[in-house]
């Protein structure tokens, strides 16, 4: 079992910066780069949801990331906020569904992460912020 | 980002992660760009672009939009298998013509 924990400001200059530390930590693992691809885009769906829904975009608040692989190497990401929080989840997952449409948002980002991992997990309440957790299974390269 | 005006073609040269804060430096630039030329074909080339996540998807829709609106066409370029992939699971390509230097050369990769 490995485990880091990383806790950020909710700027948008920090997103590249979170999911870039995210990858560094998997290097040990010697992914290929296409599951890399996959894990560096799961964290930064996460992140910018964070940033621009959690944090409603005003540049401030923590994002507290963490990442684990157990023994039997299945990675567990975990991306926390403590903003405004989802009313109503299952709608929030629905491919392009977005309440940016002002920012542009193509409403895919949840829809993204399903895709990349075996199982995601969200958990929020309105006013509660918003726990992401996604799980898979990691093979070494070569 | 390189904008390049030719013959009622505007080409759009991106390169590197296209994340949300880059999208949020380029997107106004972009936009009075193509209101200011109007071009029939706007090439969106993405031969560079190492990243692109959802912010990208909502980026070249809007896009779409845009030139849509005066009767215009967005095309696709050069898009590297990653993009391919965050792009096909939005369905952008059951709306967009995408195309690629190394087809037209007749090389399949």
């Amino acid at each position: 079992m490995n485990q880091m924990t990383l806790i950020f400001d909710a700027k948008s200059e920090n997103e590249s910066f979170a999911r870039t530390s995210g990858i560094a930590f998997l290097m040990p693992w010697n992914l290929s780069v296409e599951m890399m691809m996959e894990i560096k885009t799961v964290l930064a769906e996460g992140i910018v949801n964070a940033i621009l829904h959690g944090y409603q975009n005003r540049q401030e608040g923590k994002i507290k990331l963490e990442m684990s692989v157990d023994d039997q190497q299945l990675l567990t990401i975990m991306i926390e906020d403590h903003g405004v929080g989802i009313d109503d989840v299952v709608l929030a997952m629905t491919p392009m569904y977005t309440t940016r449409q002002d920012l542009e948002r193509s409403g895919m980002g949840f829809t993204i992460m399903d895709t990349f991992l075996d199982a995601l997990e969200v958990h929020s309440k309105k006013g509660e912020g918003c726990r992401i957790i996604g799980r898979k299974q990691l093979k070494t390269y070569g | 980002m390189r904008s390049i005006v030719s013959k009622n073609v505007h080409t759009f040269e991106f390169s590197g992660e296209m994340d949300n804060l880059r999208i949020s430096h380029l997107k106004n630039v972009v936009i009075q760009l193509i209101d200011q030329y109007k071009c029939p074909v706007v090439q969106f080339d993405f031969k560079d672009v190492t990243f692109i996540d959802s912010t990208g998807i909502g980026f070249i829709l809007a896009r779409y939009n845009q030139i849509n609106a005066y009767k215009g066409e967005l095309i696709l370029k050069n898009v590297t298998p990653f993009v391919r992939k965050i792009l096909a699971i939005s369905g952008i390509f059951q709306i967009m013509k995408v195309e690629n230097d190394d087809l037209r050369n007749g090389v399949l990769r």
